[in-house]
């Protein structure tokens, strides 16, 4: 399958075979991003599976994945290429009485002591590959600017070498939790997606998806305790879904059949990491409570 | 076809433009693009194909929504949308023609704005007899009447302008049908925007009323929390190369005999604010006050310092009240109860006047005041001379005024407090939210 020749049935149905459960809120943008060869931009909070989305597309296109973690500080040497100093220092050392000046020099600058960064990778693979830059609203604003100009060529100008240009565009995937508001210019260069928490119908299908072995009431009660937890509590950190799959995989593991309020109990601290967060359910809702809720949700969705 | 496309889309584009959403060219052909690899009949790719193009803020989705629903709305809803706007329109014109027939001076119309005319005839009836009157009884011979006229329209406008202030202190202001609005989507995307419950982001923070205050505490909880979070990054410590420190690159490099292998780096510390609030509590102005006082204190883990004062015809300290752990409610219960001077008059001057001499110390140059007043002060000239002293004194004074910017060429006392104070237009919580960013984040 040719990333630029894909249909939207096809890239749903790659997206299903590979564990993703994904509508058209999903699958259009990513489409679209595929077709026209643009980045995508995926916002949304912490653990709704914005990462996911690019290790299924290396998924389903059988490529590599390219993964470029952001952190602040990060700059071009980490991010694009760096000289390997210390092996040139060696070499250096090594011939210093034998070869004339120029062609140590000559011989330093190749591509032997290039070391190649996430970025220069993508762009030098024999095949498309997906390009993963995690987590970019931990990066500085400079490093931002630095990108845009790569996004938008996909070719890179290394003095001692020349311009590479890329043999084959990759698919990159951008990621943001929203904790620093992007440049226009990054955006403007990007497909969108905003990615929510799921309904309670999606999340059941992606637990059953995720762990079968939950069955369909449990993971029922599992979606309906997290949507509770996620609208009706006012939280510093929300669930997520990946965290509603660690509660479903624990009361497998428990060999728990529904929901009870000592399993809520036992297994709490899997949603809730905040002390504040923790305090609050305790005070407002409580174990039984929130089992009595999704009981009641229950019955009425039946 | 193709043109009916393209047509379509740079009229969507302009209407989004219209509602604020920031949209590129470059924007609108990959959207133009995009549109040719999905089934345009099918509406919900149409939909999603525009948003993924065209919208880059999770924020603006709504407004999105709301467009293109009206916009791509059935032939029958956009025939009703059309006559809606036609209605509204000739309300608006037979308002301004009922109101030309009275403000006419000696048989001659008054030079008035369409605004002034149209807020003219939703007055009480009573008033506008008054105004009627005043109108009719005033006549000078007949070779003054040019000259007098002038004067006639200055008072009309500055009564119409007393009744506009007042309206909109009360609440009571009515909508002006059609106002500054060209096209019917962009009427019926405004209309529905304005009827939808849950913009209290957007609403006048004086009008929010006290069944919403929960919702309002969680908004300003959750804006505080946010922000606190992007201003600590803001002053943490850079990994940044900055400036070689050449002592620590020698010492750790010896073990490769003084090649320089791995070079090190000097930081440059960066202090957090300190902030110094003056917070107007007279009348009007004290329920914005409780809303910034509650927005700064969720600040307070990254601010360094928060030193909070209440004026209104004198200064009073407030910083101890929030030292002691308690919830926010409690404490400005306790504070309002306690306050000598909550919901009095303004006397900005004496109340600068207090600050200097009482608490000089907390004037340094690393402070920045914020004041968050409409300023509207007795004594406005000592106001002026006051705060002209304290800013030689402080880095920086900013001032959140919360009267809509286009009232602000009418009071003398925003052009002279201009001059010492950045002053940014502050009555919603996301004017609140946004000049706060702006001033910790850039």
């Amino acid at each position: 399958m040719q990333p630029d020749k894909i249909t939207i049935e096809q890239l749903r149905s790659g997206f299903e075979k590979n564990g993703y459960v994904a509508e058209d809120e999903i699958t259009v943008p990513v489409y679209l991003a595929l077709r026209l060869e643009k980045p995508i931009l995926i916002t949304g909070a912490p653990g709704v599976g914005k990462t996911e989305i690019a290790k299924v597309l290396s998924g389903v296109f059988g490529t590599d994945l390219i993964r470029l973690q952001c952190y602040e500080g990060l700059d071009e040497n980490k991010a694009l290429y760096e000289w390997n100093y210390q092996r040139q220092l060696i070499k250096i050392q090594l011939i210093r009485e034998s070869a004339s000046e120029e062609a140590v020099e000559q011989d330093l600058f190749s591509s032997e002591y290039l070391l190649e960064r996430p970025i220069l990778k993508a762009i030098q693979a024999p095949k498309k590959v997906v390009l993963l830059i995690d987590e970019i609203d931990k990066t500085d604003e400079e490093f931002e600017a630095f990108l845009f100009e790569v996004l938008s060529d996909f070719q890179v100008s290394i003095p001692e070498l020349g311009t590479i240009k890329s043999r084959h565009i990759p698919m990159v995937v951008l990621t943001n939790n929203g904790e620093r508001e992007l440049s226009d210019g990054l955006k403007r260069r990007c497909v969108f997606l905003y990615i929510d928490y799921p309904s309670v119908e999606k999340e059941i299908r992606i637990i059953r998806v995720k762990v079968p072995e939950a069955g369909e009431r449990l993971a029922e009660e599992v979606a309906l305790a997290m949507s509770c937890l996620r609208h009706s509590l006012d939280l510093k950190k929300k669930p997520s879904i990946s965290e509603a799959l660690d509660l479903a995989h624990a009361l497998v593991l428990y060999g728990a059949t529904r929901l009870e309020p000592e399993w809520v109990q036992k297994t709490i601290n899997l949603l809730l990491k905040d002390k504040e967060d923790l305090d609050l359910f305790n005070g407002q809702v409580g174990s039984a409570g929130l089992v009595e809720i999704v009981r009641s949700e229950q019955a009425k969705r039946h | 076809m193709r043109n009916y496309l393209e047509n379509n889309l740079a009229r969507f584009v302009h209407i989004l433009r219209h509602l604020g959403i920031t949209v590129s060219t470059g924007e609108t052909i990959t959207a133009l693009k995009a549109l040719q690899l999905v089934d345009i009949m099918q509406k919900e790719h149409v939909r999603r194909t525009l948003q993924a193009t065209l919208v880059k803020n999770h924020e603006e989705e709504p407004v999105f929504i709301r467009a293109f629903d009206s916009f791509f709305a059935v032939p029958e809803v956009k025939r009703q949308q059309q006559q809606e706007w036609q209605e509204s329109k000739d309300e608006r014109a037979q308002l301004i023609a009922e109101a030309e027939q009275d403000l006419t001076y000696l048989g001659e119309q008054l030079e008035i704005g369409e605004e002034e005319k149209l807020l003219y005839s939703q007055l009480a009836e009573e008033e506008k007899r008054k105004i009627k009157n005043y109108l009719e009884a005033s006549f000078l011979p007949e070779d003054r009447h040019h000259a007098f006229k002038p004067m006639l329209e200055f008072q009309v406008r500055g009564s119409l302008r007393y009744w506009k202030q007042r309206l909109a202190e009360e609440g009571e202001l009515p909508l002006m049908p059609g106002a500054g609005v060209d096209d019917e989507i962009l009427a019926a995307v405004g209309q529905e925007l304005g009827n939808t419950d849950g913009n209290l982001l957007y609403e006048d923070m004086k009008r929010i009323g006290d069944r919403d205050l929960p919702r309002v505490t969680n908004i300003l909880k959750k804006l505080s929390r946010k922000m606190a979070t992007k201003i600590s990054r803001r002053y943490r410590m850079s990994k940044k190369v900055v400036k070689i420190d050449l002592r620590h690159s020698i010492k750790s490099n010896i073990r490769y005999g003084g090649i320089i292998f791995n070079l090190k780096y000097r930081q440059k510390r960066v202090q957090k604010p300190s902030i110094l609030l003056l917070c107007d509590v007279s009348g009007s102005m004290a329920r914005y006050a409780a809303f910034v006082i509650q927005f700064i204190y969720g600040l307070s883990a990254v601010i360094r310092h928060i030193e909070s004062f209440i004026f209104s015809e004198e200064l009073e300290p407030v910083t101890p009240y929030f030292k002691r752990i308690r919830p926010f409610e409690v404490t400005m219960a306790e504070l309002i109860g306690k306050s000598r001077i909550w919901g009095k008059g303004t006397n900005f001057g004496v109340s600068l006047n207090t600050l200097q001499s009482r608490f000089p110390l907390l004037l340094t140059p690393h402070t920045v005041i914020m004041v968050v007043s409409d300023t509207k002060t007795l004594e406005l000239e000592r106001a002026e001379k006051e705060l002209a002293g304290i800013k030689r004194s402080v880095k920086e004074i900013l001032w959140l005024n919360t009267l809509p910017h286009d009232e602000w060429k009418d009071l003398r006392s925003v052009s002279m407090f201009q001059k010492y104070a950045q002053m940014y237009e502050c009555y919603t919580l996301a004017h609140l939210e946004k000049v706060l960013r702006r001033q910790f984040l850039h």
